[in-house]
């Protein structure tokens, strides 16, 4: 990938994931646990991991989209929730998908378990508040369960792409 | 086409799923002599209500440091907020709590409402390690 490609993809996965955040506000869900939500944008992030030839640029996609997703709406309390969870989920993938053991689906089902107790753990700490954690066995599962949807997403993208951007499997 | 689930990946859902059963390790069988709620507000202790033997409809708001407000219903032995100006509404929508263990939490007020169950069996140590 060349400057200008690796520059052009950046920016197309950036602007998908913000469409598919702003897409998901438009579905309506049933009330599960506070926090408990789809995450439809983090198919891009654990595409941009699959398909990126540096970590790094995977982190870029993930703090540009949540620092424009928060300007669309939310402000600065929502966008440290987003943080804690879409950064330790974000490293917990990266490590798990470098051990080369598992497949997009096994790393995303603990992207989304992790990302969810980022959230509960950022929670504890601003409310002060470790009864919180009994919400884990809600959160917990739910987030395994819309990690696997968003890795099986992935995996059924993963060879209809270019084979230019099929080298970090 | 690689493979879509390997040995490792479902052992590693397996161990997320433990993982989150994590804090329920202490069960709550166990019935508690009385049932209260503590309400705080920024990990402060703002009010105590008991719960268990509560008779009638009683309603109260509180305010919160940075002038916003929850409205708090204790309907019998339960308790819900009914009213509150956060932008979610997440804390209403919890709806009423009534066994030890329940919470309702308003994050962006930074409000939480823990029932506890009080005497004999304490279920308030869910939690180890504080």
């Amino acid at each position: 990938m060349n400057h200008t490609q690796r520059l052009t993809y950046l920016a197309l996965l950036t602007a998908l994931s913000l469409a598919l955040f702003l897409l998901e506000g438009l579905i309506p869900l049933p009330f599960l646990a506070p926090g408990a939500k789809l995450g439809l944008a983090n198919i891009i992030t654990v595409l941009a991991l699959y398909t990126l030839p540096r970590w790094q640029d995977a982190a870029l996609v993930l703090l540009l989209r949540i620092t424009i997703a928060s300007l669309f709406g939310g402000g600065p309390s929502i966008m440290l929730y987003s943080l804690a969870g879409g950064l330790l989920s974000l490293a917990i993938m990266i490590l798990l998908k470098h051990t080369g053991h598992f497949s997009p689906l096994g790393v995303s089902c603990a992207g989304g378990f992790t990302h969810n107790l980022g959230q509960l753990l950022i929670a504890v700490t601003l409310s002060n508040h470790i009864g919180l954690l009994n919400y884990l066995p809600i959160l917990g599962p739910c987030g395994i369960l819309t990690g696997f949807f968003i890795g099986y997403t992935v995996w059924l993208i993963l060879p209809k792409l270019p084979i230019a951007l099929n080298t970090n499997r | 086409m690689m493979k879509m689930l390997k040995k490792a990946d479902i052992l590693l859902i397996v161990l997320l799923l433990l993982l989150s059963l994590l804090p329920l390790r202490a069960g709550t069988n166990k019935k508690p002599a009385a049932v209260y709620a503590d309400i705080s507000v920024g990990g402060q202790l703002s009010r105590r209500v008991v719960l268990s033997a509560h008779q009638g409809r009683e309603t109260f708001t509180l305010q919160t440091p940075d002038g916003h407000y929850n409205t708090i219903e204790i309907d019998d032995d339960t308790i819900a907020v009914i009213d509150a100006d956060c932008p979610d509404k997440l804390c209403i929508q919890q709806g009423k709590a009534r066994k030890a263990g329940d919470i309702i939490a308003c994050l962006p007020h930074k409000l939480i409402i823990e029932v506890k169950g009080s005497a004999a069996d304490d279920t308030e140590d869910i939690i180890p390690a504080r």
